[in-house]
């Protein structure tokens, strides 16, 4: 089997911590097993609100890779990102201030696909963003609308997390400044 | 297909901490298809053929290879309505790329241009509020979408239509254009419903629309593998479009309106697997709003079919030709085939050679009266023209309220995690129907 990947991280400045604990229960509350109509319906309350609260993205990144072995490497190496905890922060970073000093969470979901599935395919032909479009808000919005197409029996592995796990653990701009952050894109 | 084959997503770890929460789950179908395919690359270096089923179970332990078998677990299915798929999909919904079929042959010179007009020009003025739109709006429309599976570009109706000319129709154009005639030497305030194959229905109305002002009610789009041939309607609007603009010029702002349907709206067909239900029922507006509309009486109306063998009424008219009926507005009905053709191509009524309508008013006074008994209809043997003995009465039918369960819907494909509509249960190129063998 041919591999493909999508991927997509959002990083949105937190105006509380509803969005970020409405998130990490969805994600919680996912269970161990899941039909596949769950999982679709999982991403269906991420992309809802994802796309409800994407006027205060302010960075992120989405790919998507048709080539096989690039596609299993970086799936594991989105994978790594969670087990490694790589972009979360080890030591709380308090409530800031909202205008001074902002929070900001990021959101993680990458799916390893079956490549020549159908609704894999037109995926691939519908992330054929034109170069200047790549990194607007618009083409977020419309990636997080294409998903709602995605056959999930089409869909070998996916990974999914949130930033910060818990309240008073969010990133500040020191930790978005920091390299490990520099494949996050502004967001225009 | 084995009911024990692994379905759904199993996560393998996750992560709950204060800096991230998060978790990986993996596709447990495609696992094992990871693993099955593992096995058989083994077995091709053992040299071991891939015919080798018994071989394959015995050295993998496993179920089944089953290559070909289609994973039905991955699909769901569910009917829904033509029109509204056509709309959201396309109007070649499962059967992009297959061809429309024209009877017929048009001589004269076309200019696709004039596909674009197509709706304006074939729009009522005076009726405008009681028009069905349907079919008119589809030459030019775009889908919002395309179905998961479909791969070919979507092409409008519009550049696969063309125009056609049958005899029937030639002959439905002369029958309209006399029994306007004759309608127009009465003074009566008479509205038409005009009940034919669909291409006749607009050819009759080509031949009246200097007195009568068409309204439209074909409601559906054309499809490939239609039950209703309606691409055949547009193609004979295509062929009249002309006709009808001039006629709208000279019928300036008639109060008399002609009411058009397709006589195949309602056709029974038997091959759900090959045929797209594009059928629909007819939606003749109540009297009050045709009063509301022409801003005067309508003192009768006349339903006009090819034969007498056509009456009583489809079903689907009953109730509200029985409603205009109980309002005291007469509804009779006429055959075409009491007009008799000359060499020359000219029609009359009832074989009379006389211009004068004194035959036609005979049969059909200017008041409505004249309807005979209610039909049944066992028109008198030996009449000359039996249907102006019909009067509609009231009947059991099955669009009583509305159109049955699963009339003028298609069984479409769903994938089964996410309800996306991958194409037409009948659509042969689909995944779901490449079964093996």
């Amino acid at each position: 089997m041919n591999h493909k990947i999508f991927a997509m991280e959002l990083c949105i400045r937190m105006r509380d911590e509803g969005l970020s604990r409405h998130l990490r229960e969805i994600v919680r509350n996912h269970p161990r097993t899941v039909s596949f109509a769950e999982k679709w319906e999982m991403y269906r309350s991420v992309r809802a609100l994802l796309k409800a609260n994407l006027g205060d993205a302010v960075k992120g990144c989405w790919d998507f890779f048709d080539e096989d072995g690039k596609a299993r490497s970086d799936f594991n190496m989105w994978c790594e990102g969670l087990f490694t905890e790589e972009g979360a922060r080890a030591v709380p970073s308090g409530s800031g201030d909202p205008t001074r000093d902002p929070r900001y969470m990021t959101f993680t979901m990458a799916f390893l696909l079956q490549a020549s599935a159908p609704s894999v395919e037109t995926l691939s032909e519908r992330c054929n963003i034109p170069e200047a479009k790549l990194w607007q808000r618009g083409t977020f919005a419309y990636l997080l609308e294409q998903l709602g197409h995605l056959n999930f029996g089409s869909v070998k592995g996916d990974v999914v997390y949130v930033i910060p796990g818990a309240d008073g653990w969010a990133l500040t701009n020191e930790d978005l400044a920091l390299e490990k952050f520099h494949y996050l894109r502004d967001i225009e | 297909m084995s009911d024990d084959k692994p379905t759904g997503f199993v996560s393998d770890r996750t992560v709950d901490t204060d800096g991230v929460v998060g978790a990986r789950w993996w596709n447990q179908a495609l696992i094992e298809a990871d693993k099955s395919s593992s096995r058989r690359g083994c077995l091709k270096v053992l040299g071991i053929g891939a015919l080798s089923v018994v071989t394959c179970k015995a050295i993998c332990g496993e179920v089944s290879c089953g290559d070909d078998e289609v994973d039905m677990s991955l699909y769901a299915f569910e009917s829904r309505r033509s029109l509204e798929l056509q709309r959201a999909y396309g109007w070649d919904f499962g059967a992009t790329g297959e061809p429309l079929v024209f009877d017929g042959v048009e001589t004269t010179p076309f200019d696709p241009m004039m596909i674009a007009g197509l709706e304006q020009d074939l729009s009522p003025t005076v009726f405008a509020s009681l028009h069905v739109p349907t079919l008119l709006q589809s030459p030019n429309a775009v889908p919002t979408g395309r179905p998961a599976e479909e791969t070919a570009p979507f092409e409008p109706l519009a550049s696969k239509l063309r125009p056609i000319s049958t005899p029937a129709m030639q002959l439905a154009y002369a029958r309209g254009r006399e029994l306007a005639r004759l309608l127009a030497a009465a003074t009566a305030r008479v509205a038409l419903v005009v009940d034919l194959p669909g291409p006749e229905s607009v050819a009759l109305a080509a031949g009246a629309a200097e007195v009568f002002e068409p309204v439209f009610l074909f409601d559906n789009w054309p499809h490939p593998h239609g039950v209703v041939p309606s691409h055949l309607v547009l193609a004979a609007a295509l062929h009249y479009q002309p006709l009808f603009v001039k006629a709208r010029a000279v019928r300036r702002l008639s109060r008399l309106p002609m009411f058009l349907l397709d006589r195949a709206r309602l056709a029974n067909y038997t091959d759900l697997a090959n045929q797209f239900d594009n059928r629909y029922i007819a939606r003749l507006p109540s009297l009050p709003a045709v009063q509301t509309a022409a801003q005067e009486q309508v003192q009768w109306l006349l339903y006009v079919v090819n034969r007498a063998s056509d009456l009583p009424e489809l079903d689907d008219l009953n109730d509200a030709f029985v409603g205009w009926q109980a309002a005291s507005v007469p509804v009779r009905a006429l055959s075409l085939d009491v007009f008799t053709s000359a060499s020359d191509g000219s029609v009359s009524y009832s074989g009379s050679d006389s211009p004068l309508p004194q035959q036609f008013l005979a049969d059909y006074p200017e008041d409505g009266g004249g309807g005979g008994v209610d039909v049944g209809i066992g028109i008198g043997g030996g009449d000359a023209n039996p249907a102006r003995s019909y009067k509609p009465s009231s009947r059991t039918t099955t669009y009583r309220s509305g159109a049955p369960f699963d009339f003028g819907t298609t069984s479409v494909v769903l994938a089964a995690g996410t309800s996306a509509v991958l194409g037409a249960r009948y659509d042969r190129r689909g995944s779901w129907n490449r079964t093996g063998g």
